[in-house]
């Protein structure tokens, strides 16, 4: 179970925060966030449109289960339940997108959105397969592709310190980080396909 | 022309200019593979934020945990304050509050005038003390059983007071004490300058308020009560023999307020309450019970509540959020779950009022009904969110404007020489500055003839602060400015600033004057301490300009994140009291201004 920093919870543990919850216990809730909340923000991240915060919709749906934590019943699975509630939170966000004017300037993001909306009406909730594949997928990457995305998205540093710091241009670097988005690409489209089917 | 890889590239890493974006999509519109790449790689690269970003995890559970707390505060003040409100009424019959079953003891025939309950008590002090009380008594009833009584008949509960409070058991009247146990039939009068919490061995909890009476019921025979909640347990009960069957809790709300937080009960042993006119069965939930105009108000905060009436027969499920009236016929209506709809907001000088419930559209409504109205346009509807439960969110920087000058508010000010301005916000982050401007009514970042914001101020954090030009503070390039004491917390928070005609200035956070001196510039904005005023007139203010929320009327300059619920303004002072009740209102307005 995904804890972050956190001590890992069975089913058993979330489930008993989840009946003092039920039972008045507002501050046992924090156990039931921290048990779930890396693995929904990264679920929510791959499915989420442009302009919009994946916190934000987390947040949202953890306050949604919160208003509804009576209807869930024990036993089954809180984390499928949480993920269907930021699914339709999600859908919501879409269709807002999909509202506005279709202009030349959303085209971008109504393609994105249109193709966002496709999966999720296929699906009952958010899914995190693509998190978990991206996850082993750069597991799969040379050192120093993986030293590349360190600097980009860990260490928030500027592409043209990245460049730099490994010694090429700046768009040799905008190069050399579009090769391995497209390595990831293939790499998660295969364990996607294998997972499919 | 840039390459395809170059303009993904650029539009991941959010470099893409519009002209970027129209090549991009011509490119995407003539071939689908493209497509499919460009969308994969959207979605890949928002992963690789989240997943190798530093998230921070406590952060983003703490945000909520604060959310949900302030909620819920918010929500038991505001429906206890509803209930208190209810004026006192004459004497009503009292055959109808003599109906109930037999029990053990007979209560006495109920005299007393239904009486307006007190205010004062239900704060902050009071909930500190019930919770030192929660640790004696659910410390007491766990490891020490309730001592049986003199009469020989088993305590059920025990009651935590601190005085001004009456125990009528049978013919006996005693007075209530501390730790004192209970017993079925006990009736619990609470005086105005009383107060009474009821504990049961389970953690059920009763808030009793003043001028209050309750009556406890233990009973092992739910069908020998009537009404429909009884036979419904009745039903889930049948068959079943009483030896050793626990009992049912039961509570007669004979006059007054209670706020109930019943621990998850058996679902045969459901918890009840009931009135002259309804009542109440619970599983386990948080709900207030009031008795008061002869009719029985319910609201539930958390979980549900099964709510009939005993003249018609109705009944209905309460969920969170909503509310029943229970008179001769039953209401049952949804309301926010902050604030309440009998308003008790200040209406006279309300010469503008935004309640941020239009859920969609590029429009925010002036409700204010003074005039024509002045209504607010959302520059760009993608940086903003509508909530849920009401409430616009600003996540990424815009500006709410009016269309044209707001003369209609700034001949009021004038003729008043007064103003407040009130606002229901929530920033986010807590962490903005510049002043960042939640309302102004200004021309650039320069010129102001008031503005509502937060900056840092030289303090250690964000606080709030106000800007108002005048006669006094005679330099139109900038506004005299004052700030509060306390730096922002992300939770929803009351703010109003007022001016009235001799010059006083306040800034109210959360209904206190929290005004902790005025802001001068030296190489950037800082606090003096002080007690300002502005004094002056108002005659240098600019007539031609717009009213904007969330950013300068130019756009991009001083931009606020953050949640509006509520921004209102007048055309004179408010007072302190009415500061306050248009805080105890929270953020729902009545219909009927």
């Amino acid at each position: 179970m995904e804890t972050g920093s956190h001590r890992s919870m069975d089913a058993q543990e979330v489930d008993e925060a989840i009946r003092r919850v039920q039972d008045g216990d507002l501050d046992a809730y924090r156990q039931v966030i921290q048990a779930y909340q890396r693995r929904l923000r990264a679920a929510i991240a791959g499915s989420c449109p442009p302009s919009v915060d994946p916190d934000e919709i987390a947040h949202m749906a953890f306050i949604e289960a919160y208003k509804k934590i009576d209807e869930y019943e024990l036993g089954t699975r809180f984390y499928t339940w949480l993920s269907v509630i930021a699914r339709n939170l999600l859908m919501a966000e879409y269709k807002k997108i999909q509202r506005t004017a279709k202009n030349r300037q959303s085209y971008l993001n109504h393609l994105i959105v249109d193709r966002l909306t496709e999966e999720a009406d296929r699906k009952t909730a958010v899914s995190d397969e693509r998190g978990t594949a991206l996850t082993e997928c750069i597991a799969l990457l040379r050192d120093r592709a993986k030293d590349v995305l360190r600097m980009r998205y860990t260490e928030n540093t500027r592409l043209e310190r990245i460049a730099k710091k490994i010694g090429k241009s700046v768009s040799a670097t905008k190069f050399e980080l579009f090769a391995i988005r497209k390595r990831l690409r293939e790499c998660i489209r295969k364990k996607l396909a294998f997972v499919g089917g | 022309m840039a390459t395809f890889e170059q303009l993904v590239g650029d539009y991941l890493e959010g470099a893409l200019d519009v002209h970027g974006k129209a090549e991009l999509a011509d490119l995407l519109e003539a071939d689908e593979e493209k497509r499919e790449l460009f969308v994969d790689l959207y979605r890949n690269e928002r992963l690789l934020v989240a997943k190798l970003g530093t998230a921070a995890a406590d952060e983003f559970a703490d945000g909520i945990l604060s959310e949900l707390h302030e909620d819920e505060n918010h929500m038991i003040d505001s429906v206890m304050a509803d209930v208190r409100r209810y004026p006192r009424m004459p004497r009503r019959a009292t055959s109808r509050e003599l109906r109930g079953p037999a029990s053990t003891y007979q209560r006495r025939p109920e005299a007393g005038y239904p009486a307006r309950v007190g205010v004062a008590g239900w704060g902050a002090k009071r909930w500190l003390a019930a919770a030192a009380v929660l640790l004696v008594a659910v410390g007491a009833s766990l490891l020490v059983p309730l001592s049986r009584l003199a009469t020989g008949v088993t305590p059920i509960a025990q009651l935590a007071t601190t005085g001004g409070v009456t125990v009528h058991r049978g013919s006996e009247t005693l007075a209530g004490k501390d730790g004192m146990s209970l017993a079925p039939g006990d009736s619990v009068a609470v005086a105005e300058t009383g107060d009474a919490q009821i504990w049961y061995p389970d953690g059920t909890r009763l808030d009793i308020d003043h001028n209050s009476r309750i009556t406890l019921r233990a009973n092992r025979r739910p069908a020998e009560r009537g009404g429909r909640v009884w036979a419904w347990l009745a039903r889930r009960t049948r068959g079943r023999t009483d030896a050793g069957r626990p009992y049912v809790k039961h509570v007669d709300v004979v006059r007054g307020a209670l706020l109930a937080q019943v621990v998850r009960q058996p679902a045969d042993r459901r918890m009840s309450f009931s009135s002259p006119q309804a009542e109440a069965l619970v599983l386990g939930t948080r709900f207030t019970m009031g008795v008061l105009n002869a009719e029985t108000r319910i609201q539930v905060i958390r979980g549900k509540v099964l709510v009939s009436s005993k003249a018609t027969g109705e009944s209905y499920t309460l969920s969170d959020g909503y509310r029943a009236v229970v008179g001769e016929r039953m209401v049952v209506s949804a309301r926010p779950r902050i604030g309440r709809d009998r308003s008790g907001r200040a209406t006279r000088g309300l010469q503008a009022l935004y309640t941020f419930t239009e859920s969609a559209g590029p429009v925010v409504h002036d409700l204010a009904k003074t005039g024509a109205p002045l209504d607010l346009y959302i520059k760009n509807v993608n940086a903003v969110v509508w909530l849920p439960d009401g409430g616009l969110r600003l996540r990424d920087p815009t500006i709410l404007m009016s269309r044209g000058p707001a003369t209609r508010l700034y001949d009021a000010f004038q003729k008043s020489n007064a103003l407040s301005v009130e606002a229901w916000v929530r920033p986010r982050p807590a962490e903005q500055g510049g002043p960042a401007r939640i309302v102004t009514f200004s021309r650039h970042q320069l010129f102001c003839n008031f503005l509502l914001g937060m900056d840092t101020l030289g303090q250690t954090g964000p606080v709030y602060m106000a800007r108002l030009l005048s006669t006094e503070w005679n330099r139109p390039e900038r506004c005299r400015g004052v700030g509060a004491g306390g730096r922002v917390r992300p939770v929803r928070t009351h703010l109003v600033f007022t001016r009235d005609a001799t010059g006083q200035v306040r800034l109210y956070v959360d209904g206190a004057d929290r005004l902790a001196g005025i802001v001068q510039y030296a190489g950037g904005n800082t606090l003096i301490p002080g007690r300002p005023a502005i004094g002056g007139t108002l005659e240098n203010w600019d007539r031609e300009l717009r009213l904007s929320l969330g950013d300068q009327p130019d756009g991009g300059a001083r931009p606020w994140l953050g949640d509006f619920f509520l921004v209102a303004f007048y055309d004179r002072a408010l007072a302190p009291e009415e500061v306050r009740g248009n805080f105890q209102a929270g953020v729902s307005v009545s219909s009927k201004l």
